[in-house]
């Protein structure tokens, strides 16, 4: 038997999310084992980190027994409404205030199931704020985009979400947690350049330009990441990404980019979106459809 | 020269116009319409998503076959939102450097199949 003893803050940080691959990285190739996720020194859990714990179970399960063990009374319940515990036996608890946001493993393959939960399971929460159509068009197109680029370069089979709402003195945010187990974005930085020496951050750094994709072929590539950060900039929210070996951050743009003591098999996307936020993003001016400049 | 119509909703079978593999189906359609030197007329009508993966897919990939003028001469816009057409444009922009610098911007990938190491 192997046990975890998770920390009693589970925070959607650095600290957050290289507790969780350290302890996966040491046990990932065992096999025939009871692995004991123990939480009872746990009292506050971000729930969007439920898509990285459950990434981990997941691919733990494939050659092993995984029991989640001591949850405080309040995060069980929260994980029976959002579904994370009916991964593990236990049933779903209704959601009778419509207020989480349900942890999810799709198949790679399954672009509209995960299409229809951002629109049924994100945006249409009781909690979710009259927000601009704007707003929500753009937080549908950034989750889509992040879950098409783990499909494109992580070449894995699932992908792992789950969100969380907060709500500040001033403002309400949605936190918004996207993980694949596969290529990290520093093999894939690598091998398009013949070069192992470059380091995780180092890679994310590249792959969040502008116009950098390792994509070839005859489909171009290379906007996803910059025109989210983009929109996140403006609507001054945040994203962190932690690939293998590299973490990397923009919030109120402000970047930082560090080698993590620690090394994660796959990529790791947080998106946090400002639900407060009015702003109307791109009409500096207007340009009608026939001075398009194909 | 036959001005002909691509209504994307159609084509995706909804209002989200998402994926890689719908884009190539609007880029089949769209090549076979230039191809004839006809004009195509891409209506976003009902389309309430749109990514540049998607974007990428139908109209970059068209910068492989033909060249700017000649896109700008059979290759229109109909029901597109303002956000949507700023995405667009910054489609084209990308596609027109990609294919420009193609030789230097794509090099040949190793893809080396074998497990990485934390180091």
């Amino acid at each position: 038997m192997i046990e975890i003893n998770f920390p009693s803050k589970i925070k959607s940080n650095i600290d957050g999310y290289l507790f969780i691959v350290k302890e996966y990285q040491k046990i990932r190739k065992i096999q025939s084992e009871e692995i004991h996720f123990n939480f009872s020194n746990t009292n506050w859990f971000d729930a969007n980190m439920l898509a990285v714990i459950g990434a981990m179970a997941d691919n733990l399960r494939n050659n092993n027994q995984v029991i989640i063990m001591n949850l405080q009374p309040t995060h069980e319940i929260l994980f029976r409404k959002n579904h994370f515990l009916c991964h593990f036996d236990k049933p779903p608890l209704s959601d009778t205030y419509n207020s989480t946001v349900k942890y999810e493993k799709f198949e790679t393959s399954d672009m509209p199931s995960f299409d229809e939960y951002i629109e049924n399971d994100l945006l249409s929460k009781e909690d979710f704020p009259k927000t601009s159509t704007l707003l929500r068009k753009k937080i549908r197109e950034s989750s889509i985009e992040i879950f098409d680029n783990a499909v494109s370069h992580g070449k894995c089979n699932n992908i792992f979400t789950c969100g969380q709402y907060y709500r500040g003195a001033k403002d309400m945010r949605l936190d918004f947690t996207i993980v694949d187990v596969g290529r990290t974005i520093r093999k894939n930085v690598r091998d398009y350049y013949g070069d192992q020496s470059i380091r995780g951050n180092e890679a994310i750094e590249w792959a969040v330009e502008k116009g950098n994709t390792t994509k070839t072929g005859n489909i171009p590539g290379g906007l996803g990441f910059s025109l989210i950060r983009q929109f996140l900039q403006k609507n001054e929210g945040k994203i962190q990404i932690l690939s293998a070996d590299g973490f990397w951050e923009e919030k109120k743009q402000e970047i930082s980019s560090i080698k993590v003591d620690g090394f994660f098999q796959g990529t790791i996307v947080n998106l946090e979106f400002n639900l407060n936020d009015r702003s109307y993003y791109y009409l500096s001016s207007e340009i009608p459809e026939s001075d398009i400049p194909f | 020269m036959a001005e002909k119509i691509i209504h994307i909703y159609d084509i995706v079978g909804g209002s989200a116009a998402i994926a890689t593999a719908d884009g190539e189906k609007v880029f089949v359609e769209l090549s076979n319409l230039l191809s004839n030197k006809d004009v195509a007329i891409l209506d976003f009508e009902k389309i309430n998503t749109l990514t540049t993966t998607f974007l990428h897919s139908a109209v970059g990939q068209l910068y492989n076959t033909f060249d700017s003028p000649f896109l700008q001469a059979h290759l229109k816009v109909l029901n597109m939102s303002q956000e949507d057409i700023a995405q667009l444009k910054f489609v084209v922009e990308r596609a027109k450097q990609y294919f420009k610098d193609k030789e230097s911007i794509e090099k040949p990938v190793k893809d080396v199949m074998d497990e990485e190491h934390d180091n």
